[in-house]
């Protein structure tokens, strides 16, 4: 493979750096070439965080093209649809249907867009999109915080050929604190078995 | 750890941490720098290790300070690294003048993390004009791999050329992680010694001045040779167009090609940019007919092109770049499209972009944290200078750079001034100076008040001027990542440090006035910062103290539990139309409180006119 363009979306503290950590070392893994395109700063300040990983046998910036992302995870549904320049009708989009409320909408200076006008627009323009709660598997694996590792385990799901399992879990077991491993390998699996097991099921 | 990993070893690194790990294979002693975005994590991962590797790492008062120190090392005949943004240049561009005339005898390598965007910096300074304004030497690695490499051979140029060699970076270079294979560790043993070298180490004598820019230049024409052999230029491919970029430009450049399935095309990367490798450069333009110079900012290397064009036996070759009209802003960060068109247009190439769809999507600008210790003082700031009768656009409230400056925003719309570091200090005093009869407030961060605050505060207590200066205290430099500071009692690696108090500091200068306060009990807030408007007294210093809330709640802290009274409630919004709080948010019955995020300061209960906000 050439080049694999993944974007992964947020708000800071979501874990959307995280989660580009471990997809990226699942990457080098697979024995691929990496880059992972990000600005720290506002991260953890409840932000707009975009995460751009690249690998594959030839990567060279951190940057990617309007339209040519392969796949978009988003930690928060208003922030998929900022990332929408990178989407394109090869693209597959993995979304969390919750949000944080951007301040702007809270104190009622602008709309609020609805999950549902969300993924009508991203089922229209990608070719593939996957919506779910991640936030109820996270607190079904025990950590809240382990919405971003659901969401790893869809990708490797649908990605299996590119990024397998294995490798994801190695790098969760690299990249998370030690004390946080059991309940992020159960949000994995989780992540992992909703893909699979709706595939079963049709 | 992946900083400590086997030569050999495959690892992924963010760029900073390619940079660390380039100072520990070159056996570097000593490390020092101010934090600034994006320059922090090279000290923040070295100071992991730092005791494991026997380096001495720090975060100094200022980058001035921070250059000195490892300027003393490096004349001591140790390696040192120091690092900043590029500001921090700015405030250690005095020392860096000098530094070219003494030179070093251990090698010394200066971080200046440039930001277009700008992602997180006041300016857009291109600071590869340093290199040609102290006549140093300059790197510009392109990616994690080369930033690592470009560092261990920075310092062996260093000690070459006995001069310090600025490594040059851009965020998307020091913020890009990749695959970097790693390098042997050089375990080199030196003591510090001093030489007592007149001509060399004072600038009083003007002779010796001369004598050393005489030095200077005659070193530089000695890197000339070196920079033929930087590892980090290079070329690729073949064809009579040739392409100059550096940096992350070369990235985006490369990728266009490829994409754009462009013949005939040769690139040279240039990885040293001052001095230009002439013969190298030269050569490739003697087998080129048309030129086209790709780099981000300023024509940096195209006015020197151009220049060296002009005064060789070259002729007839075409240079095109932003000096020509190119379609390569010289604002803001390049990218793989942006070079695409220009590619198109240098080559007659067709190229295509992908149409995509917009999407209307709401703002979402970074807001002050969850319970952030500074939207309560600015609220109890505001309120005491409503309550005394002043209105709000009479009295100025000059901020500083920090977190704090996020007060901007609606609703708290705090501050007027975000300049450079220090700066609300002397431009509050400045307005007194100039006969402003209202009251003035400076708000500055502990972090900045140590780095260019106190000098500020120094001419204000000597003026005598009725100036209103709140510390915005949260123990800590939060805004680049929670680094120490010298109000605090740790060190970059949690080792124990001398605190200093902020409090004492003003005491001690002859501030009349000294008051500390918990911004968390608002009440108490407003009374000190009526009295403060109200003083005439000259300066009136408040230090605003409270934990900052993100590493609170890292810490696992709720210090109340805050329920919303829904028969209470008249759904008036005042609490969120008053502090905008991203832990809460409105549904039809009233505020609803998200409690992943709420660390319970209680600073809403104060905003609710009827108490519908209870605080256990």
């Amino acid at each position: 493979m050439t080049r694999f363009n993944l974007v992964i979306s947020g708000v800071g503290g979501q874990g959307v750096l995280t989660l580009s950590r471990i997809i990226a070392q699942s990457a080098i893994l697979m024995g691929y070439s990496v880059r992972v395109g990000e600005t720290l700063g506002m991260s953890q300040r409840g932000g707009v965080v975009q995460s751009y990983v690249k690998f594959g046998s030839d990567v060279h910036s951190p940057l990617i093209e309007a339209g040519s992302a392969d796949a978009l995870i988003s930690l928060d549904y208003v922030e998929a649809l900022r990332a929408s320049r990178y989407i394109s009708s090869k693209t597959v989009v993995i979304v969390n249907e919750r949000t944080i409320p951007p301040l702007s909408t809270v104190l009622g200076l602008e709309l609020l867009p609805s999950l549902d006008e969300v993924k009508k627009f991203l089922e229209r323009i990608s070719s593939k999109a996957c919506f779910l709660d991640a936030y109820e598997l996270a607190l079904k694996a025990g950590l809240a915080a382990s919405v971003n590792v659901v969401l790893a385990g869809v990708f490797s799901a649908l990605f299996k050929d590119i990024v397998n399992r294995e490798a994801v879990v190695k790098s969760i077991q690299m990249i998370i604190p030690r004390r946080y491993i059991e309940p992020n390998l159960r949000a994995f699996e989780l992540g992992y078995n909703f893909i699979e097991s709706s595939k079963s099921s049709s | 750890m992946r900083l400590l990993g086997e030569p050999g070893s495959r690892v992924l690194l963010m760029g900073n941490e390619a940079i660390a790990r380039g100072a520990i294979e070159a056996g570097v002693h000593v490390v020092t720098g101010y934090p600034g975005t994006p320059s922090s994590e090279v000290i923040m991962a070295l100071s992991e290790v730092a005791s494991e590797l026997g380096i001495r790492v720090d975060w100094f008062a200022n980058e001035k300070v921070a250059f000195e120190v490892a300027l003393a090392a490096s004349s001591a005949g140790l390696r040192s690294l120091v690092t900043m943004k590029a500001p921090g240049v700015n405030v250690a561009s005095d020392a860096l003048m000098s530094a070219a005339y003494c030179g070093v005898n251990g090698g010394m390598v200066v971080l200046i993390a440039d930001d277009p965007g700008p992602h997180t910096t006041q300016t857009e300074q291109d600071s590869r004009f340093y290199a040609l304004l102290t006549n140093l030497p300059m790197i510009e690695p392109s990616d994690p791999q080369e930033a690592k490499d470009g560092v261990v051979w920075a310092f062996d140029l260093s000690e070459k050329i006995h001069l310090p060699v600025i490594l040059r970076t851009t965020t998307r270079v020091n913020h890009t992680s990749g695959d970097v294979v790693l390098g042997e560790v050089k375990k080199i043993t030196r003591s510090p010694r001093f030489p007592r070298d007149l001509p060399r180490y004072v600038r009083a004598s003007m002779k010796w001045n001369l004598i050393r820019h005489k030095w200077l230049n005659e070193q530089m024409r000695i890197a000339e040779l070196y920079a033929e052999e930087c590892p980090l230029n290079k070329v690729i491919g073949e064809g009579e167009k040739l392409v100059v970029t550096s940096g992350v430009s070369y990235t985006y450049v490369i990728e266009a090609i490829e994409e754009m399935h462009l013949n005939g095309v040769k690139v040279l990367k240039l990885g040293i940019t001052n001095p230009l490798p002439y013969k190298t450069l030269l050569n490739e333009l003697e087998s080129s007919r048309k030129v086209l110079i790709v780099e981000e900012l300023e024509p940096f290397i195209e006015m020197r092109l151009r220049a060296l064009l002009t005064t060789s036996k070259l002729s007839g070759i075409e240079v095109h770049g932003k000096m020509s009209g190119m379609p390569i802003p010289r604002e803001g960060e390049l990218n793989i499209e942006i070079v695409k068109r220009a590619l198109a247009e240098f080559s007659d190439a067709e190229y295509s972009l992908a149409q995509v769809e917009k999407a209307s999507v709401p703002s979402r600008p970074p807001p002050m944290c969850p319970g952030c210790p500074h939207r309560a003082t600015y609220y109890a700031l505001k309120r005491a200078i409503s309550e005394l009768g002043y209105k709000l656009d009479e009295v100025p409230i000059f901020g500083d750079i920090g977190c704090y400056a996020l007060s901007l925003q609606k609703p708290l719309e705090a501050i007027w001034t975000e300049h450079c570091m220090g700066a609300s200090i002397s431009m509050a005093m400045g307005l007194k100076y100039a006969g402003y009869e209202k009251p003035v407030v400076a708000t500055i961060g502990d972090s900045t008040f140590f780095h260019a605050g106190l000098p500020a505060l120094v001419d204000a207590v000597h003026f005598n001027l009725n100036v209103v200066v709140v510390v915005l205290d949260n123990e800590t430099t939060a805004m680049t990542g929670h680094q120490p500071h010298p109000g605090v009692a740790v060190r970059a690696d949690g080792s124990s440090a001398v605190k200093i108090d902020i409090a004492k500091v003003a005491e001690g200068i002859g501030v009349k006035e000294v008051r500390v306060v918990d911004p968390y009990d608002v009440d108490a807030a407003i009374k000190v910062f009526k009295e403060a408007l109200s003083n005439r007294n000259g300066v009136f210093f408040v230090v605003s103290r409270r934990e900052c809330a993100l590493l609170a709640r890292r810490r696992g802290i709720k210090l109340h539990e805050v329920k919303v009274n829904y028969d209470r409630c008249i759904k008036c919004k005042s609490c969120i139309l008053s502090l905008g709080c991203p832990a809460m948010a409105w549904s039809a019955e009233g505020p609803v409180i998200n409690y992943d995020l709420c660390i319970g300061c209680g600073v809403c209960a104060y905003a609710c006119p009827v108490g519908a906000i209870e605080v256990v």
